[in-house]
């Protein structure tokens, strides 16, 4: 081969490797160009873009055809060796064109020397010259190739990790299937901390690639927070918070910041054992917070729930000892013993190491009080009555117990004793009833008594304490006597002013009532002034109710002083009964009539209550008029008691006296002072004497004055008085043989004295007890000479009155003056039953209405009340026959309140009985259409006659039971509708009206047991001042009860079924209409 | 102007204050005069009244309560002197009325006249205007003013009968006898229903003016009603003028004579209902209704102790055949009570209560109810216990069921306690008398009988019962036995009732020897001489005895009686 060959073969590989390679070159650049555009779209759209696939076919199938495209066009200029020896002809200058001939001989096969000689001459001149071949690129293409290569590549090395992902997926043509972190790390995870920290969240490693956010929550709710840098910082944490940290692809657990607040003590229980000797049971006290109050000494038990699980907790006291609460998490106890009185706080250490806020708590120790005693009766100075105790309520206390009750005395200026009442006391109050007897001291008149209380209490320490002290004064009879006559004179003297106050009003309402009767007709002065009188009669009437009163304490006094004897006692106290009785119902339902008939101004209605009014007031006068002689009366018999008391006080006294001047150690000149203050009480017993001898009727009290009389001729010639002197005068000069002697005679004489006094007494009693049984049995016989009178009048009565008239009312004028007579015989009212007065009521009301029905020409009724008046009449005699039998017997009738309450409370359940059946028969009637068959007929008979006999039994009690004739108006009205109910009965009626007038006869025996209850209640009120028993209303126990007993009864349990279920309905009718 | 008119408020509301302040200050003073006056006080309410007035001249209560002082004091001038001050403040019809009576009470009627004219005149329809001044004329006695003005009040109202009882009352009072008659009459005349009251009334005019019967008779004749000849009849028989009042109404209609008579009956005017029945019987056909005349009339016989007739007249009912024919026994009650009353007279005449049995069972078989069956068996009840035989008496009496006869039985079981000298029981049965029957008839019968018993001696005891027994078989010698009983027991109350007794069986004699006991006992004393004027017929002794009695015993019991009898009334032994 020539060189000519081998340069054109060299050359053309040059030239076709730079065409070749310029074509790869650019089919590269196309390349990078593509991936560029793929990358840049990558960014631009996203690796996720849907479009980056089809840019990613676009750039490929571009790139790849342009590719080839230009790898063809690169080809299709490939030099040959022809056009390679034209080059080289054209570069080398050879105008000959050398190279190219020899090429194209050769390929024509020309002569080979020519073509030898050719090559030679080319391959010399291939020697000389050189050749060179154009370069691949010029140096602006070179330039703007690697401008672009280095751009491109510096872009891409920028971007690098993208760039990456992108050149994946465009050699994939798929989306990079990323792989996060699939977990999360973050700090500070679960976590306690105080209130108000902070908190730094932090993603611990990260995913960069991904989003973080945080999520939190202190309620149901998460809530979302950025994290920056993946952290977060919370400053200030409150409350609870769980939280925890998510991106797109994990989300972390959730962690929970536990908030702790500061430590305390959220619940306190103290529980404090008060020291043995108080008695005092364990107090538990869950409110004080930790302030202790207790006794010294307690033994405390402090339990505490803290807020949050604590550490540690203390008491620090302020001495700074600190004691330790033994306990775990939120509980810790203690126990400790209070000894003194201190302040502490609680230390309270938490596992973060907190510690609460100091509070300050204190212990106070609770002091053990001195007892305390007051005298609470007597509580004040007082006058001994002649039973010489002194009743005494004492009432002491103390915070824990007490013991030694002691009652210490001082007879005048004698040595202070003492008497130990109680020495064990149980409880810490002590409340008692002691009667001091001072009788063993033999009192004298005058001695005085200084006495007190005292009481320990029972704690260590003994404290002690004293009641005031008091005075008791033993007065002498006559002293006593001096100041019950002055209460009693005032007694009178208000009862008499009461009285002239009612004239008075009598006068004024006499002429009102004249006013009205000759002109019905009233206007508002009338009403007015009668409304006036009305209230003054009103006032009057409380002011004799308020007189009783106080006449029951001027009894009571008296019975305290023994200062009268019993029947006269019995007397009094009857008195203050007809007293009670002065503004009794019968007035106040007259007054009530009044105002109803003032309000309704109807001048009938108000006429008959201006006539009804009247007689009460007229009664009501009488009856202060009554009283007004009853107290006159009975003053003689007082007088005649006074002068034995004092009689016999003295006589008690100079024995007393000569007892004890055979004492030696008693001082003859108290002896002496002792016998000149009997001489003295002696002279007061003559005066006293003298006293009675005046109020003597020389004719009425013949006996009593004689005997009287020679009393003092006794006291005259006998001269005890002398002797008193005498003993006076040889105690002083210390005879006291002589002395006694004297004492002896002068005590002789005065039993003599009060021996007649006595006898003179029981005559004077016998006397006015004589008077009033022979007044009694004298009414009684012109009260039934009246009854037998008026039967016959009553026989002759027709429908004409007007011939019986006169007889009738010279019978009632009769009447009057039987009365007049009767009341005017002294003391005659204490012995007259209060059913007495009521049938006297009824019977002048049986005439008045009579007398007004025939001048009002009215004669349908006059039947009625003729046999009212004949009622009234023998019911009074049989009333003066039973205050006759009582007086004789000593004792008034009736079993009391308790038996009256008992045999009501029976009376109330057999109606109950009664009102069941007839409930059931009323039923059977309307279930029979109102035809009542034989059997019914004899079931109701059988109802009539227990209703009768109820009815009966209720007149028999009035008529007997003084305690239930005070009720006689209620007990009056029950007799009535029994007696209709039967009277209804026995005619076979039977309605709802029978049921209804039962129902009220239940209600109606309820309301008089109420009342006695009161009035029992009442009455043992006044009489035990010191036992108050307060009344319970029970009206509807009341009813209840009935009706259980009624069940229970056997008469009830023997009714046919069906009744029985009427029955029980009938008394749940009951039951709801009480309630 | 502004502070003109707050200038005029400012005085107004100070003016209207002053006045509230008055008006309290004039309450109080009102009220504190009306105390005193209320108390009597007089001069205190006075000078009170007068602060009032000084206050509020006008104020009328004060001026009228001034006048009321005056007159409560008896001061009338002082009343004038008040009227003559503030009268002019009272209304004038209020002005005209206290000068009227200030008049009247001076005496000076006839000044008051032209007064009482013109106050009529004010008000001329209130009737109730001519009463009230009426009144103030007859407070002081000038009835005929009273009437004048009525009878002006008559023409006011042009009704010649108004005013008539008001009228006639007052013409009473001036003992206008006549022209109250008329008044009554006419009065009655217009309201029938007042009969008795005007009857009551003529009694007191004829009593004055016995001549007047003959202005009712007249009226009772003229008048076409029948009220006025019932009220002739009523005064004929006030004035035991029997035939008289009988011929009244004979002319009468025989159903009006047939009430009257029972009426007189019932009302016990026997003598009147005796002839008026004896008479009915003569015009009566009906032989059962005639036997019930004949029947009443023995009634009235046997309760006026006229044994005979009464027998003898209840006889013929008895035997009357037509009555006893079987279908006529029970169509009338009158062969029932005539066979009762025979029995009752047989026991008056033989003292045998076997034979009064018998006439009971016979009249058992006349019995038409019930009622009459226990009515028999209570009697027979009581007379097996006179007859002594007292299981048989308690037999019956516990075949006694009806209620109407609860007290008899009631009562025979009393007497059954009593004579089987069980005492207790017997008083425990009085007790059960008075409580249930205090009304009862035999109530204080019960009572009388245990007061005596009680008081007796053991012995005694017997005695008296068997006297009492004596006494309810109608034997007067129980009278005798009483009065034994009283010779060994001094009782005087035996006496009395002996005395009582010996009247009722009327036994004059005995009765007259039993007043001449010489009376220890005041009551016994006192009773006796009103039982005594019983036994006195002529009305002037009685009214001696009663005039001596009350010189005697002014203030007893029973001076009320006496009294009575002094104002004429007879006393009546029933």
């Amino acid at each position: 081969m020539t060189l000519f060959e081998r340069a054109l073969k060299r050359y053309k590989f040059k030239f076709n490797s730079a065409l070749m390679g310029r074509a790869l070159l650019a089919c590269l650049l196309i390349f990078l160009a593509s991936i560029h555009i793929y990358y840049a779209s990558w960014l631009g759209f996203g690796e996720r873009s849907t479009v980056l696939p089809y840019i990613n076919m676009t750039l490929r199938t571009g790139t790849a055809l342009f590719s080839i495209f230009l790898l063809l066009r690169a080809y299709n200029s490939l030099w040959d060796d022809r056009k390679t020896a034209r080059w080289m002809d054209i570069t080398a200058g050879n105008d000959d064109d050398i190279y190219q001939n020899l090429y194209e001989l050769r390929e024509q096969q020309e002569s080979p020397e020519v073509i030898e000689l050719l090559a030679i001459q080319a391959d010399r001149r291939i020697e000389e010259q050189q050749l060179k071949p154009p370069a691949w690129f010029n140096p602006t293409q070179i330039f703007l190739i690697l401008f672009f290569l280095v751009g491109t590549l510096t872009f891409w090395a920028m971007s690098w990790d993208s760039f990456r992902l992108a050149i994946r997926q465009f050699y994939t043509n798929r989306p990079q299937s990323i792989v996060y972190k699939e977990a999360i790390e973050v700090s500070p995870g679960n976590i306690t901390i105080g209130r108000g920290q902070e908190v730094l969240i932090e993603v611990l490693n990260p995913e960069t690639r991904l989003e973080h956010k945080l999520y939190f929550r202190y309620d149901k709710m998460f809530r979302e927070l950025a994290l920056t840098d993946w952290r977060y910082l919370f400053n200030s944490v409150e409350t609870d918070i769980e939280y925890y940290i998510s991106n797109s692809v994990a989300s972390s657990d959730t962690f929970k910041i536990t908030c702790l607040d500061e430590p305390y003590a959220r619940q306190w229980r103290t529980q404090i054992s008060p020291p043995a000797y108080t008695g005092l049971s364990t107090v538990v006290d869950t409110l004080s917070q930790g302030n202790i109050e207790a006794f010294l000494h307690s033994l405390v038990n402090l339990n505490i729930q803290t807020n949050i699980p604590i550490k540690q907790a203390q008491m620090r006291f302020s001495d700074g000892r600190t004691l330790p609460l033994k306990g775990s998490g939120n509980s810790f106890s203690t126990q400790f013993r209070v000894q003194k009185a201190e302040t502490w706080y609680l230390e309270l250490t938490d596992f973060l190491g907190r510690k609460n806020r100091p509070e300050e708590k204190s212990i106070n120790i609770i002091t053990d009080s001195p007892p305390e005693i007051r005298i609470l009766f007597p509580a004040k100075d007082t006058v001994l009555d002649q039973r010489m105790n002194l009743p005494l309520i004492v009432s002491a206390n103390d915070d824990f117990g007490l013991r030694n009750l002691q009652l210490v005395y001082q007879i005048n200026d004698a040595a202070v004793q003492n008497i130990t009442i109680k020495s064990v006391i149980a409880g810490k109050i002590l409340n008692l009833d002691y009667v001091f007897d001072l009788a063993p001291f033999g009192l004298f008149p005058g001695d005085r008594v200084t006495y007190w209380m005292q009481i320990w209490d029972n704690s260590p320490m003994h404290q002690k304490a004293e009641s005031a002290r008091y005075v008791a004064r033993f007065p002498s009879i006559a002293e006593i006597y001096q100041k019950i006559e002055q209460k009693e004179n005032l007694k009178t003297s208000e009862l008499q002013s009461a009285l002239e106050q009612a004239q008075d009003l009598q006068q004024e309402f006499e002429q009102k009532r004249r006013e009205i009767l000759k002109d019905p007709q009233t206007d508002w002065e009338d009403k007015k002034q009668l409304q006036d009188l009305m209230e003054k009669q009103e006032e009057l009437a409380d002011q004799v109710d308020n007189l009783a009163e106080d006449f029951q304490d001027l009894i009571n006094q008296l019975q305290n002083h023994q200062a009268l004897s019993e029947d006269v006692l019995e007397k009094m106290q009857k008195i203050q009964e007809l007293m009670e009785e002065i503004a009794n119902d019968e007035l106040r339902a007259a007054m009530d009539k009044m105002n109803k008939a003032l309000e309704n101004m109807n001048p009938e209605d108000l006429r008959k209550a201006v006539e009804n009014f009247k007689f009460s007031l007229q009664d009501f006068m009488d009856r202060i008029d009554q009283t007004l002689d009853l107290l006159e009366s009975i003053k003689k018999e007082q007088s005649m008691e006074k002068a034995l008391q004092m009689a016999s006080e003295i006589e008690k006294s100079q024995q007393a006296l000569k007892d004890r001047a055979s004492d030696p150690s008693n001082k003859a000149e108290n002896l002496a002072t002792d016998q000149d203050n009997i001489s003295s009480a002696y002279e007061e017993l003559k005066k006293a004497l003298e006293d009675l001898d005046k109020m003597l009727d020389s004719n009425k009290d013949r006996d009593i004055k004689q005997q009287l009389q020679q009393l003092k001729q006794d006291m005259q010639q006998s001269k005890p008085e002398s002797d008193m002197k005498s003993s006076s005068l040889n105690l002083r000069a210390n005879k006291r043989s002589e002395a006694q002697a004297n004492m002896e005679a002068a005590l002789q004489k005065m039993r003599r004295f009060t021996l007649k006094m006595n006898e003179m007494k029981q005559s004077m009693g016998g006397q006015s007890q004589q008077e009033v049984t022979a007044a009694m049995q004298r009414a009684i016989r012109e009260l039934l000479i009246f009854s037998t009178n008026h039967e016959k009048l009553q026989q002759r009565l027709g429908k004409d009155p007007y011939p019986i008239m006169q007889e009738l009312i010279a019978q009632y004028d009769g009447l009057q003056i039987l009365l007049n007579k009767f009341f005017g015989t002294p003391q005659v009212t204490m012995f007259v039953p209060p059913k007495f007065y009521l049938d006297l009521t009824d019977t002048n009301n049986a005439y008045r209405d009579l007398f007004m029905q025939v001048s009002e020409m009215q004669y349908y009724q006059l039947p009625q009340h003729m046999a009212n008046i004949l009622k009234g009449l023998n019911l009074m005699v049989y009333d003066l026959m039973q205050a006759l039998n009582n007086a004789s017997s000593g004792g008034g009738g009736g079993g009391g309140m308790q038996s009256l309450m008992q045999m009501l409370q029976q009376m109330g359940q057999e109606q109950m009985m009664m009102n069941m059946l007839t409930q059931a028969l009323l039923k059977q009637l309307q279930e029979q259409g109102g035809r009542m068959d034989a059997a019914m007929q004899q079931q109701v008979q059988k109802l009539a006659a227990d209703q009768q006999r109820l009815a009966d039994n209720l007149k028999r009690t009035l008529q007997n039971d003084p305690e239930a004739q005070k009720q006689a108006n209620t007990i009056k009205q029950i007799i009535e509708e029994a007696e209709a109910v039967a009277r209804q009965l026995r005619a076979n009626q039977l309605s709802p009206d029978t049921m209804r007038r039962q129902e009220n006869i239940i209600s109606r025996l309820l309301d008089a047991q109420r009342s006695i209850n009161k009035r029992d209640t009442t009455q043992k009120r006044k009489a035990e001042a010191a036992k108050q028993q307060f009344p319970t209303d029970t009206s509807q126990m009341d009813l209840q009860q009935l009706r259980r007993a009624a069940m229970l009864d056997d008469r009830y349990k023997s009714l046919p079924n069906s009744w029985q279920q009427v029955i029980i309905k009938y008394l749940k009718l009951l039951s709801d209409q009480a309630q | 102007m502004k502070s003109r008119f707050l200038i005029l408020l400012f005085l107004s509301a100070s003016f209207s204050g002053l006045l509230r302040g008055q008006y309290d200050q004039r309450q109080i003073l009102l009220q504190q005069a009306q105390n005193h006056f209320g108390m009597r006080q007089y001069t205190q309410a006075e000078n009170l009244y007068k602060q009032v007035l000084e206050l509020v001249p006008t104020d009328q209560t004060a001026i009228l309560q001034l006048i009321n002082i005056a007159y409560a004091t008896g001061n009338v001038d002082k009343a004038q002197d008040v009227l003559d001050r503030h009268g002019a403040y009272l209304p004038p019809i209020t002005l005209l009325d206290q000068q009227i009576q200030i008049l009247v009470y001076k005496g000076k009627a006839e000044e008051a006249w032209p007064k009482v004219l013109q106050s009529i005149s004010m008000q001329p329809n209130d009737q109730n205007r001519y009463r009230t001044i009426a009144s103030h004329f007859e407070r002081r006695g000038f009835f005929d003013y009273v009437q004048r003005l009525y009878q002006l009040g008559r023409k006011n109202f042009k009704d010649p009968n108004l005013f008539a009882l008001e009228y006639a009352n007052s013409a009473l009072y001036a003992q206008r006898y006549e022209l109250a008659l008329n008044e009554y009459l006419g009065w009655l005349e217009r309201n029938p229903a007042n009969l008795y009251f005007v009857n009551n009334q003529c009694k007191t005019i004829l009593e004055a003016d016995s001549t007047l019967i003959n202005v009712i008779t007249d009226k009772a004749n003229s008048s076409s009603g029948i009220v006025l000849k019932e009220l002739l009849a009523g005064v004929l028989v006030q004035r035991k003028d029997y035939a008289a009042a009988l011929d009244v109404y004979k002319k009468l209609s025989p159903d009006k004579l047939v009430n009257f008579a029972n009426q007189q009956f019932s009302s016990r005017q026997d003598e009147v209902a005796f002839l008026a029945f004896e008479y009915l019987e003569t015009i009566e056909t009906d032989i059962f209704r005639k036997n019930q005349y004949l029947f009443n009339r023995a009634t009235i016989a046997h309760r006026n102790l006229d044994y005979q007739l009464a027998d003898s007249l209840v006889t013929v009912v008895v035997q009357d055949s037509l009555l006893n024919l079987p279908q006529n026994k029970w169509r009338s009650g009158v062969g029932y009570s005539a066979r009762k009353l025979k029995s009752e007279l047989v026991l008056s005449f033989t003292h045998d209560a076997a034979q009064a049995i018998e006439w009971l069972t016979q009249a058992i078989e006349y019995t038409r109810s019930t009622v009459q069956i226990a009515e028999i068996q209570v009697e027979t009840a009581r007379l097996n216990i006179l007859n002594q035989d007292l299981e048989a008496a308690k037999s019956i009496l516990n075949q006694v069921n009806d209620n109407n006869f609860a007290e008899q039985k009631e009562h025979c079981l009393f007497l059954i306690a009593l004579f089987e000298n069980n005492i207790e029981l017997a008083d425990s049965l009085m007790n059960e008398q008075i409580i249930h029957r205090p009304e009862g008839k035999y109530t204080n019968d019960s009572i009388y009988l245990m007061m005596h018993l009680l008081n007796l001696s053991e012995e005694s005891k017997s005695h008296f019962l068997a006297s009492y027994r004596a006494y309810l078989l109608q034997d007067p010698n129980s009278i005798d036995m009483l009065s034994e009983i009283f010779s060994e027991d001094a009782e005087e109350e035996l006496m009395i009732l002996a005395l009582q007794w010996a009247l009722e069986f009327d036994q004059k004699d005995k009765a007259l020897a039993i007043l001449a006991h010489d009376w220890q006992d005041p009551i016994a004393r006192e009773y006796s001489a009103l039982l005594a004027l019983l036994l006195e017929k002529s009305s002037s002794e009685q009214q001696r005895q009663a005039r001596e009695f009350l010189k005697e015993y002014p203030n007893s019991v029973f001076s009320p009686e006496f009294r009575s009898i002094l104002s004429s009334r007879p006393l009546s032994s029933h």
